[in-house]
């Protein structure tokens, strides 16, 4: 018998056939998500697991001693050094970086804020994009993340600019997108700010959060109320000062807060005039790195890199007889017949009453007010800059201030951001900048610290590997 | 009893049926005599004239207890015969009685088979032929030697297009217009010889073929199916049971060394279980994926190391847990026509491993002993006690020092006339081997199966308790149902490791002891800290450690043929590993001397890895003009999850209690994981075989894996391959008669690497493990890449086979070059991002290519005596073609140097004058302390190797020696100790004495020093410079082997089968350049070095 093989080859190609429809079949490739990471579809599946992507990222700023909030890498500790508050006793052998905020003198080698910046916002990219898309969130919970989301990443672009001027402006999660864009121009980058900040506002309530639920009193995620206070410090940065009067008035006015009598209750998880803080999460001897790391204890400054640095005698000078910040927030450490003076904002254990990471608080919105009054020449009053001042001095055990006209009221708004603010986020440094004293001022004092002033370092180089990975990131002036 | 009458078509005259009445009367009989005999001899004797053949048959079987079975129309036309024989064994008259009929027989399943004669075509008597009834039919079975059907075999009518395949039991039929009363036939299967058969016309005609013997017809393993060497398109290289039997090894994969082309196999630990690295044809990737992939009797194998948290054993080596004795042949696939149907798996090549099966025929059992010892393959000379308290006294003197409080060897807090060979007291023991391997194995056309079981300890050479010990078990069972449409295969083995070797190299700690360290041990057995100045190194080896693992491997197959030439198979198969081990560091190894807290410690590993993989299939053959078609279409659906533990734990209130995770007080999960991977994929192959002289293979797969962007989860693979066998052609025969076979072939294809591990292209979150709020966080990890996909590989190969003097001498030349595209890297993005990279493939490019040539002779072959050579020789060579982004002074890598190119200081002497290291600076100046890394070295890939091997039979002698040849670079022992010479701790004299002493003085080797200053130049630039490194040829005595086996004659009195005596050796001499005369070439040269093993053995078959 010689083979039939037509009938045959029907029945091979019916078989093929089957075996074809079956392949490339998607369904046999599906398999679970690792049980050890979960992926972010999972990620934004519902208000429990959404919550914890914004959670985790509070959880890993304050759980690190090394992150941009707190501690030896944290805005406070670098741009305090660079402006005239802090002497860093540290030798650059053991922290570099220090020693190069200290000096105003940087390395284009060096990252400095700049990838923790956009990790962070990354986080809040994906967080708006994941909230977004998923629809196994609550409403309630959804307005909150998205607007917390929308409130960080504004927080982030606003010392992204002031850190390094114009900035890359990522908004999505694409890598594709984010990999190769320009620098956008500061201006362009406030209107963002602003944006997300209005966004905010308008979702968030005045109710706090924790975690899923709405009512409580820990101040440990944003709420309106902040998002408010961050676009009254945004617009003062602006210059938009009808703006920023209305935005700091919202959050005065919002009944919530109020100054603490007492200045040693004013850094607690308590605190009456906290708008927003972050949460201790760390079982260190210290509630928060900032106190780790200004309290000095044992050892003179510069000794352990724990205890890097001192205040500037000269700063602690420029305090007013009788101002009981200077008493109460400032502390002396004597060794060697040395007095050292430190910081002592954060001064507790654990133990005692629970300190938090304060990041937004009512003093700075008064004088974010006061200022926005005298430059529109509400100087003297009721209801003017001169009252708002007046708020804080007298908390300060102060009497009211004497200036009358716009100069005189700008001078003493300065000075009393000063004493109210220092060693606080970098507001010092800032306002040098913001006000056109840093040059004045620092081609006088980085000699003194050992560096050699020049305009341009008011703000940092592009990281180097950057321009380098993305040619489209072009280096600021005066580094190569 | 399905044989009496065989197949469908039989014709049967009427005439005859009493004839085959007559015949089937005795059978029966028989068998009824049979069943109730008891145990019967194989003498007979018979004493009979003028007999029916049938008779003889009967009186055989009465006295013998075995039973015939024969074709009746071949008993119909005997003639009577007369047979006087007197207690003799039927195969001392048998042939004959049956040759003179033009008859043979064959003992199957202890039934003795009547055939045709195979050698002898003998023409039946005209009296059987029929009158011409047209169409004509060709018809008949073929079978081979053991009279077992050949179903598959292809059979075509010579002179035509006309053929066919035969059918599950071997039957086929074809019509034929052709003249005359008779056909040839050309019959052709897989391993045996082609035969043209001369058949009439209607006689069903058992045609017997003969397994070839040449090498290009032995069976060759391919991807869903098997091949000869002579009709393969494709690359494969075949290892059977006979060679890796020879090697005294535990892992199979040791016994691969030298035999095959292309296949580096270095043992780079020569302790039980440890790492071996594995590389085929050079490394296609930049990342590490470049393991080739492992399948075991259709299922792929997760091989490479498992990450065995004992240091001492590299990660060890999966295949460590396959019994070499299991195993009928490896076959190793290298070239795009052998690999592309494994698609996204198969860009490293392929190894795949079958097991044993059982065969028709009678019961047969065999065990196989062996025992021996081992030894380090070369002792490294160190240097004596005066020579060494000579250099730590010039040391000092250099250094303008006296002796510190800490140098206790030579400030007299040692005895400084006590001396220990630390090498002979450590290393110079023996390790001991032992092996037994038993298996059952029999059946018949319709069973077959075969049950094994073994067992391995193997004993490191340190003077330590403990072994590693191997338990395997395997089985395998085939069924077909009585119309040979159905058939199942199932089969499974299991071994079982256990090893409490404990977890230390100690070849780096030896050479750090001084020749007049303290006693290891005080008179009452625990170790002696000399006061604290000692820092006993024997704690190492008395370090606890337990390794577990078991391994099963399951797999069935199901095939039905619903017609001839169409089989439809689904085969599944299942692995299952799960190790667990253990270490501890109990108290009483820790020093009490030391400060600090000194608290027991352990560290506990487990893993798992399942894997499941199942593979409908359908196969259909068939003639297609003067060619046979061979088609496959199937598709694959695989699983595989890992699971890992790692967990330390320390202070236990009790030594005893370590190997309890829940007596540690703290208990760490150092790291856990899980993950999983899913493949899916349809695959096919056309096979078009012309006249047996043009072959034409097609292979294709589209495979989809979940380790992959969705963008990119499916990928179509494909190769085309093409063979000529130019000795087919007649013109060729004419023109070079000595030429047996020639075949020219190519192929072009492409393969896949998936080894970007599994979730790389997903956006993950990992829970953060501080408290917000009350709730733990997520943070992301990495960045979404749908595109992600496998590296991809371009296989060109062409190669020319030839035999001479009929096959006698059979060469083959291959050159093949690889192309590796799109590389799993980490890209570097802007922080902008999030990240600072992403998983993706780069467009790097990485070429392999190079030449392989295989020789095997057949020297003299004589009925006493047989001699036959093989060499194979591989000269590779791999290149980073392009790299996007890469600079000329990248420091990793470097375009147009091979992968794994390193940049190193260029050594420029010991300064005459100072004593010291100087190398080259950029302007070729002599500086101390480099800036510029000036010398490019390769310390990665092997520039040439292969193997050599000569096989000796005398009468019941054989003898077989491999020689294995490797030339690479490694680390070389002149500068990778712990400390440069002038330390404490032992010199190598070849690489210590002849330092520098003074200015003038022109060496290698600098000035004795002990200080720090003299130990920086050394570490920081001596080890990172030219110097460190040594090419190191080598030769080596890979495998002997020499068995002998028992006289015929003397079996029959002890009733067994096969006796056989032998003594094996491995690793037996080294040859290498003269520094490497202390450490073995092969592994580098401070670690452990593979060993040298003799043992001695017996075999019995009974």
């Amino acid at each position: 018998m010689t083979l039939s093989y037509k009938p045959l080859r029907s029945l091979y190609a019916g078989l093929a056939l089957g075996l074809l429809m079956t392949a490339g079949c998607k369904k046999a490739l599906d398999i679970d998500p690792p049980s050890t990471q979960i992926v972010s579809s999972q990620a934004f599946v519902n208000d429990m697991s959404a919550t914890s992507v914004m959670t985790g990222m509070y959880s890993n700023m304050m759980s690190g001693a090394q992150n941009f909030v707190s501690g030896n890498r944290s805005i406070t500790a670098r741009e305090s050094l660079a402006a005239d508050e802090l002497v860093n006793y540290l030798p650059a052998s053991q922290d570099a970086t220090l020693q190069e905020f200290y000096t105003n003198t940087y390395n284009i080698a060096n990252p400095y804020f700049w990838n923790e910046f956009y990790q962070r916002i990354y986080t809040c990219n994906a967080t708006i994009e994941g909230v977004t898309a998923s629809t196994g969130i609550s409403d309630a919970v959804r307005a909150q993340l998205l607007g917390e989301a929308k409130f960080f990443r504004a927080f982030i672009y606003f010392y992204a600019v002031n850190t390094y001027g114009d900035v890359p402006l990522a908004l999505t999660t694409d890598y594709r997108t984010n990999n190769t864009l320009s620098r956008t121009p500061k201006a362009r980058v406030y209107e963002q700010i602003v944006a997300d900040l209005k966004d905010a506002e308008a979702l968030m309530g005045n109710d706090y959060f924790k975690g899923t639920t709405a009512g409580t009193t820990e101040r440990a995620r944003p709420n309106k109320a902040a998002a408010s206070a961050l676009l009254a410090r945004a617009y003062l940065y602006m210059e938009q000062w009808a703006n920023a009067e209305a935005a700091a008035t919202s959050v005065i006015n919002n009944g919530t807060y109020s100054l603490e009598t007492d200045l040693n209750r004013v850094f607690t998880n308590t605190s009456k005039e906290a708008i927003w803080y972050l949460q201790t999460v760390l079982a260190t001897n210290y509630s928060t790195y900032d106190g780790q790391y200004f309290m000095l204890t044992r050892v003179a400054p510069g000794t352990s890199a724990q205890s890097p640095v001192a205040i500037r005698l000269s700063f602690f000078d420029s305090f007013e007889q009788g101002d009981a910040r200077r008493t109460n927030w400032i502390d002396t450490f004597t060794i060697n017949n040395t007095d050292y003076y430190f910081p002592f904002k954060y001064q507790k254990n654990l133990s005692t009453t629970p300190e938090a990471l304060l990041v937004l608080r009512l003093a700075e919105q008064y004088l974010i007010r006061a200022e926005a009054r005298a430059k529109q020449g509400n100087v003297t009053g009721a209801n003017s800059a001169a009252s708002d001042i007046n708020v804080i001095r007298k908390r300060a055990g102060l009497g009211d201030t004497q200036a009358a006209n716009e100069p005189d009221m700008l001078k003493v708004v300065a000075a009393e951001r000063r004493s109210e603010l220092f060693a606080e986020w970098g507001h010092r440094w800032f306002d040098l900048i913001r006000t056109d004293k840093a040059d004045a001022i620092m081609s006088v004092l980085t000699p003194l610290k050992g560096g050699v002033w020049n305009s341009n370092y008011k703000i940092l180089p592009i990281p180097y590997s950057e321009t380098q990975i993305n040619t489209n990131l072009k280096q600021n002036p005066g580094y190569n | 009893m399905n044989n009496i009458v065989p197949g469908k078509g039989m014709p049967i005259p009427f005439s005859k049926l009493f004839m085959i009445m007559k015949l089937i009367i005795p059978l029966i009989l028989v068998a009824v005599l049979h069943v109730s005999g008891a145990s019967y001899g194989q003498k007979v004797t018979i004493n009979k004239k003028k007999a029916a053949l049938t008779d003889i048959f009967k009186t055989i079987s009465e006295q013998t207890g075995r039973e015939f079975i024969a074709n009746p129309t071949l008993l119909a036309n005997t003639m009577p015969v007369d047979v006087n024989v007197k207690d003799k064994d039927i195969s001392e008259f048998l042939p004959e009685l049956l040759r003179k009929q033009g008859l043979a027989y064959a003992v199957v399943n202890n039934v003795i088979v009547i055939t045709r004669d195979p050698k002898l075509l003998m023409v039946p008597p005209a009296s059987l032929v029929l009158a011409p009834d047209p169409p004509k039919v060709v018809k008949g079975w073929i079978a081979d030697l053991n009279g077992v059907r050949l179903p598959g075999a292809t059979v075509a009518l010579k002179g035509t297009n006309k053929g066919t395949t035969t059918d599950g039991s071997g039957y086929f039929e074809i019509r034929s217009e052709l003249a005359g009363d008779s056909a040839e036939l050309v019959v052709t299967y897989t391993g045996f010889i082609t035969r043209v058969a001369h058949i009439r016309y209607f006689i069903p005609t058992m045609i017997v073929l003969r397994p070839s013997t040449s090498e290009l017809d032995q069976v060759q393993v391919i991807a869903y199916g098997t091949t000869t060497k002579r009709f393969s398109t494709g690359n494969v290289a075949t290892v059977t049971a006979a060679e890796i039997e020879r090697n005294p090894v535990s892992n199979p994969l040791l016994a691969l060394s030298g035999r095959v082309s292309g296949l580096v196999i270095n043992q780079v630990n020569g302790l039980p279980g440890g790492a071996v690295s594995v590389q085929l044809r050079g490394f296609n990737s930049i990342s590490g994926g470049t393991a080739p992939l492992y399948i075991i009797d259709g299922v792929p194998f997760k091989g490479g190391g498992y990450g065995s948290i004992n240091n001492a054993l590299d990660g060890g080596n999966m295949l460590d847990f396959v019994n070499p004795a299991d195993i009928a042949s490896i076959d190793v696939l290298k070239d795009a026509d052998a690999t592309s149907i494994y698609g996204s798996r198969g860009a490293n090549g392929v190894i795949l491993i079958t097991t044993k099966k059982g065969k028709p025929g009678r019961m047969r059992s065999n065990v196989t002993a062996y025992t021996g010892i081992s030894k380090v393959t070369r002792k490294p000379e160190y240097m004596n006690l005066q020579e060494y308290l000579q250099m730590r006294r010039e040391a000092m003197l250099n250094d303008g020092v006296r002796p510190g409080p800490a140098d206790y060897d030579v400030n007299g807090t040692w005895d400084t006339t006590r001396y220990t060979d630390w090498q002979e007291r450590i290393m110079g023991g023996s390790a001991h081997i032992s092996d037994v391997q038993g298996s059952v194995s029999g059946g018949n056309n319709q069973v077959q199966y075969l049950v094994g079981g073994g067992y391995h300890r193997e004993s490191p050479v340190m003077p330590t308790d403990g072994a590693s010990r191997k338990g395997s078990a395997h089985f395998n069972i085939t069924g077909t149902s009585e119309d040979n449409k159905f058939s199942v295969n199932a089969g499974a083995y299991y071994v079982s490791n256990n090893n409490d070797i404990p977890p230390v190299d100690p070849t780096g700690s030896i050479r750090d002891l001084a020749p007049n360290a303290p006693e290891p041990f005080n008179p009452d057995g625990t170790l002696n800290w000399e006061n604290g100045t000692y820092s006993n190194s024997f704690s190492s080896l008395l370090q606890p450690y337990l390794g577990r693992s078991n391994n099963i491997n399951g797999n069935i197959t199901l095939s039905y043929r619903p017609i001839k030439g169409l089989d439809i198979k689904v085969a599944g198969g299942y692995q299952n590993t799960a190790i667990k081990e253990y270490t501890g560091t109990p108290l009483y190894i820790i020093n009490p001397y030391l400060t600090g807290n000194k608290i027991a410690s352990a560290r506990y590993g487990t893993s798992n890895y399942n894997i499941w993989n199942i593979e409908p299939q359908v196969t259909y053959n068939f003639r297609f003009g003067k060619g046979n078609v061979e088609t496959l279409l199937g598709e694959t659906f695989r699983h595989e999850l890992n699971e890992s533990l790692i967990q330390s734990g320390s202070n236990y209130v009790s030594d005893a209690l370590l190997k309890n995770p829940a007596a540690a007080a703290t208990l760490t999960n150092e790291s856990s994981g899980m993950s999983e991977n899913a493949y899916n994929a349809t695959f096919g192959r056309v096979k078009y075989t012309w006249d047996s002289k043009y072959i034409l293979t097609l292979n294709g797969r589209y495979d989809g894996s979940s380790r992959f962007g969705p963008a990119n989860r499916f990928h179509f693979f494909w190769s085309a391959g093409g063979a000529w066998i130019f000795t087919q052609e007649k013109a060729v025969k004419e023109l070079v008669p000595f030429l047996s076979f020639g075949k020219l072939r190519g192929s072009y294809g492409t393969t896949g690497n998936d080894a970007a591990g599994d979730y790389a292209f997903l956006d993950l979150y990992r829970s953060i493990p501080y408290p917000y709020q009350g709730s733990n966080g997520l943070q992301p990890q990495a960045l979404f890449n749908a595109a992600l996909q496998w590296e991809a590989t371009r296989k060109i190969e062409g190669a020319i086979d030839l035999g001479f003097l009929e096959d006698k001498i059979l060469v083959t030349a291959s050159y093949y070059t690889n192309r590796s595209n799109n590389q799993l890297q980490n890209l570097p993005l802007s922080a902008v991002t999030g990240f600072s990279s992403i998983r993706s493939n780069i467009p790097a490019i990485i070429r392999n290519n190079g030449w392989e040539f295989e020789l095997r002779t057949t020297n003299i072959k004589t009925r006493n005596f047989d001699w036959s050579t093989s060499l194979n020789i591989a000269l590779p060579r791999n290149t980073l073609v392009s790299y996007p982004g890469v600079g000329p002074d990248d420091p990793t890598f470097i375009i147009g140097k091979p992968l794994g190119t390193i940049r190193v200081y260029e050594y420029a002497g010991v300064d005459p004058q100072t004593g010291v290291y100087t190398f080259y600076d950029k302007e070729r100046k002599k500086v101390t302390s480099p800036v510029d890394r000036t010398k490019i070295l390769d310390p990665v890939s092997v520039k040439y190797y292969g193997g050599f091997q000569n096989s000796l039979r005398y009468k019941g002698w054989t003898a077989d020696f491999l020689f294995q040849f490797e030339d690479h670079t490694v680390r070389n022992p002149l500068i990778n100790g712990t400390f440069p010479p002038g330390f404490q701790g032992n010199q190598l004299k070849s690489r210590a004495l002849g330092r520098w002493q003074k200015p003038g003085d022109v060496t290698d080797i600098p000035k004795y020093t002990q200080s720090i200053l003299g130990f920086l130049p050394w570490a920081l630039y001596g080890k990172n410079s030219d110097l460190a490194y040594s090419r190191a040829p080598f030769l080596r005595l890979k495998n002997v082997s020499i068995a002998y086996q028992l006289p015929a004659s003397l079996m029959k009195k002890l009733r067994l089968q096969q006796v056989s005596l032998f003594a094996q050796g491995q690793n037996l001499l080294t040859f290498s350049k003269k520094e490497f005369r202390d450490f073995d070439p092969e592994a580098d040269a401070i670690n452990f070095g593979p060993l040298k093993t003799f043992t001695g053995g017996l075999k019995v078959n009974l």
